[in-house]
């Protein structure tokens, strides 16, 4: 059922096949798929500045737009197999987002900060403790939201990603977790963060794809310490490796599963030519006072995301659409004003 | 006009060949499905969907969810499709058109940005800081300030004694104010004194062993007043709170709320007003005086006086930067006794209350401006008071 190319349609109307598949005829021994990312530095510099015009003459709240227009761009310069990523969403569907999130944050922080003004001093200490709390306890709420809208939001020749978590579900796992994090000092965190994943990767779909995270915390926890200790060793000059074996343990645990088999992702990021790029956009940052800073941004972003490759087997030809649209945008924008990336 | 693409149907993500006619408002395509049926599919050009942000990407979409795809062969194709259509909406956004600009639409967006960001700087953010500060009920800022005080407070000694001394001494003075004012002596060392918002205000006894004349603890109880007057302090932090407001937007994080308010909550004590501020709190002090019929030369004194231990504290400094450094550490107990003093002492009223030259300057301008005939017959209770205030200053306080 793999015999077909990618482009091998029956008719010849196709004459450029971008990938060159179309020729090979054995499955077996298709190259890999690779992500190449297309994005102008400088398209992206402008777009940046426009973004930041339009928001300061809107006291902020063309913020939306301004990061949807960001995420259209990195997406629709993604390609992989001849095709680009598409992003869906609008600043309209996260304005009310935004609101919410802006809102319900800006309470307790209002709360935490001038609280202590209004409350007998020596109730502070509960007061703050307990907004803290309340806040933690969103955090599975706004992962989930933003999972579900980004995946939503997310396409890739016609079909949607989508998110199939339940939040009763993922707060219960995360709940216990956090209560074990704690009883261990924090060490069973490792095994918090992992779960999460695991749990978030197993109800992602692209189509009739489905997804999984193949590591545990007890890997992340060993990977932790070896990395850690390095870094202690060569006083930080090993960062930038170890910045990549995270990157890259993220990733090649990441699978995609087709037809009952199992894909993993792979990147070939390397140490070396990641301090190359820290050092060049460190170096463009400065030399512009700052002004640069897009370009920086997108030359890392474009080192991550190109190093990461898919075996050829994996089929993007034969993916079925599943998902319906979503709409509320809550979630996305709580997880980003807690600045949390999953 | 005819181009090749591919076509995918929103059902799968196969991608098949076709033929895209181009006709008067609306595509014609043209492609075979998995048992080489042709199919032909028509796309109004107005329901393509709009694509605001113009990549290099090479695809249009058309319809509800689940869309249908046209990728093209090129980005010149889709140029060609563009072109063809030039007043169609799907490729019609302002960003777009900014982005024709290319570099001069930047340098624009620069010279905008920065233009905008110091409009709001200059005169947006202390607008509303100030409208802000002031639309606040008497009553809150009265509670807030009592908070304050009282936080503050819990980590001092009170002088008790000398707290009531001065309480009467400020009511004798009679300052006309929208606020009732509490005066505490706090038991330090410290050569400062503040005011908290809601009408409280701190004096360190300190500060009291350098008084000479009633003059002068009036002008520095007038100077304190009036930043509670004018609601300096709520006026600062939302001033600050509208600057982090106005970033925290431009930027999207709210992370750094916490350490700004934070940051002001606590330091409340060393709260270091503008200029602005502090000539503004000199001068309605200075009439606050002369209505009451006080004599406004124990201001000018004061400041003198603080800028005599300033120029001195330079001084000796100096002198004591100029030796060799190694003599620091061997140097004699009078040389460490007043580093103490310095580091104790002097730098907090300093800090708080910055003394440039022309602050007496433009006191002493104000008195000379006064009304000659004017005269400021010696008060005998306030005098009494002062007196009395200073003696209890000699009885030992446990």
């Amino acid at each position: 059922m793999e015999e077909q190319g990618l482009n091998s349609d029956a008719n010849n109307l196709s004459s450029s096949g971008t990938d060159g598949a179309q020729t090979t005829q054995k499955p077996k021994i298709r190259p890999h798929h690779r992500i190449t990312f297309h994005g102008s530095s400088m398209q992206y510099l402008g777009l940046a500045l426009y973004n930041l015009l339009l928001t300061v003459l809107t006291l902020g709240l063309y913020y939306p737009w301004a990061k949807s227009a960001i995420r259209k761009f990195l997406w629709q310069e993604t390609e992989i197999d001849g095709s680009r990523f598409d992003w869906h969403g609008t600043g309209k569907e996260m304005f009310r987002g935004f609101i919410k999130a802006y809102l319900f944050l800006g309470l307790f922080f209002l709360l935490i900060n001038f609280g202590p003004m209004f409350l007998p001093p020596s109730s502070v200490i509960w007061v703050v403790l307990f907004s803290y709390l309340v806040l933690l306890a969103f955090v599975p709420l706004a992962i989930h939201g933003a999972m579900r809208y980004r995946l939503s939001r997310t396409s890739f020749r016609g079909i949607h990603f989508g998110y199939r978590g339940d939040l009763k579900e993922f707060y219960g796992k995360v709940s216990l977790d956090f209560l074990f994090t704690i009883l261990t000092l924090g060490i069973y965190g490792y095994w918090l963060q992992i779960n999460a994943r695991r749990y978030i990767m197993k109800h992602s779909r692209f189509g009739d794809v489905s997804a999984k995270f193949n590591a545990t915390g007890g890997d992340f926890l060993g990977l932790a310490i070896v990395q850690g200790l390095l870094i202690a060793v060569t006083i930080y000059i090993y960062t930038p490796w170890a910045l990549i074996n995270f990157y890259k343990f993220y990733i090649e645990n990441t699978g995609l599963e087709q037809n009952g088999k199992t894909f993993y992702l792979k990147s070939d990021a390397r140490g070396g030519a990641f301090l190359w790029v820290l050092i060049k956009s460190a170096f463009i940052t400065v030399f512009t006072l700052g002004l640069a800073s897009p370009i920086a941004s997108l030359w890392i972003h474009k080192f991550y995301i190109e190093s990461i490759s898919l075996s050829g087997e994996f089929d993007f030809d034969a993916i079925q659409q599943t998902e319906r649209s979503y709409k509320d945008a809550t979630g996305d924008d709580m997880a980003d004003i807690l600045d949390l990336d999953f | 006009m005819t181009i090749e693409a591919h076509f995918i149907d929103g059902q799968t993500s196969k991608r098949r060949a076709c033929l895209v006619t181009l006709q008067a408002n609306s595509l014609s395509i043209v492609y075979f499905d998995d048992s080489l049926q042709e199919i032909r599919t028509t796309w109004r050009v107005d329901a393509i969907l709009r694509q605001d942000l113009r990549t290099s990407s090479n695809y249009i979409k058309y319809g509800d969810f689940p869309h249908q795809v046209l990728e093209f062969n090129s980005e010149q194709d889709l140029s060609r499709l563009i072109e063809y259509y030039p007043e169609a909406l799907f490729h019609q956004s302002a960003y777009n058109k900014f982005n024709a600009f290319g570099w001069k639409g930047m340098v624009s967006a620069l010279v905008g940005v920065i233009v905008v960001a110091v409009f709001f700087f200059i005169y947006g953010v202390p607008f509303i800081a100030d409208s802000f500060a002031r639309s606040i009920p008497k009553e809150y800022e009265t509670y807030i300030g009592n908070n304050f005080r009282e936080t503050y407070l819990q980590y001092q000694t009170i002088d008790t004694l000398r707290s009531e001394q001065i309480q009467k001494f400020y009511d004798q003075m009679n300052l006309e104010l929208d606020y009732d004012i509490s005066v505490t002596v706090v038991d330090s060392k410290i050569i400062n004194a503040f005011a908290l918002p809601g009408g409280y205000i701190v004096v360190f006894s300190g500060l009291l062993e350098m008084l000479e004349e009633e003059d002068e603890l009036a002008g520095l109880l007038a100077h304190e007043a009036s930043h509670i007057n004018e609601r300096h302090s709520l006026r600062l932090i939302s001033k600050d709170l509208a600057m982090y407001v106005l970033f925290a937007s431009l930027t999207g994080d709210v992370g750094g709320f916490s350490s700004i308010l934070i940051e002001n909550s606590n330091l409340v004590s060393s709260l270091s007003y503008s200029r602005n501020f502090e000539k503004e709190a000199d001068l309605e002090g200075f009439d606050l005086l002369v209505q009451s019929g006080i004599n406004p030369k124990g201001m000018i004194s004061l400041f003198t006086k603080f800028e005599s231990i300033n120029s001195k504290m330079e001084q000796e400094l100096a002198k004591k930067m100029g030796k060799d450094s190694t003599d620091l550490d061997e140097s004699s107990d009078t040389t460490k006794a007043w580093y103490v003093r310095f580091i104790e002492n002097v730098p907090e009223i300093l800090s708080t209350h910055p003394i440039p030259e022309n602050r007496i300057r433009y006191l002493k301008e104000e008195m000379s401006k006064l009304d000659q005939t004017l005269t400021f017959p010696d008060d005998d209770s306030l005098k009494l008071h002062f007196d009395k205030l200073m003696r209890t200053g000699e009885i030992p306080v446990n």
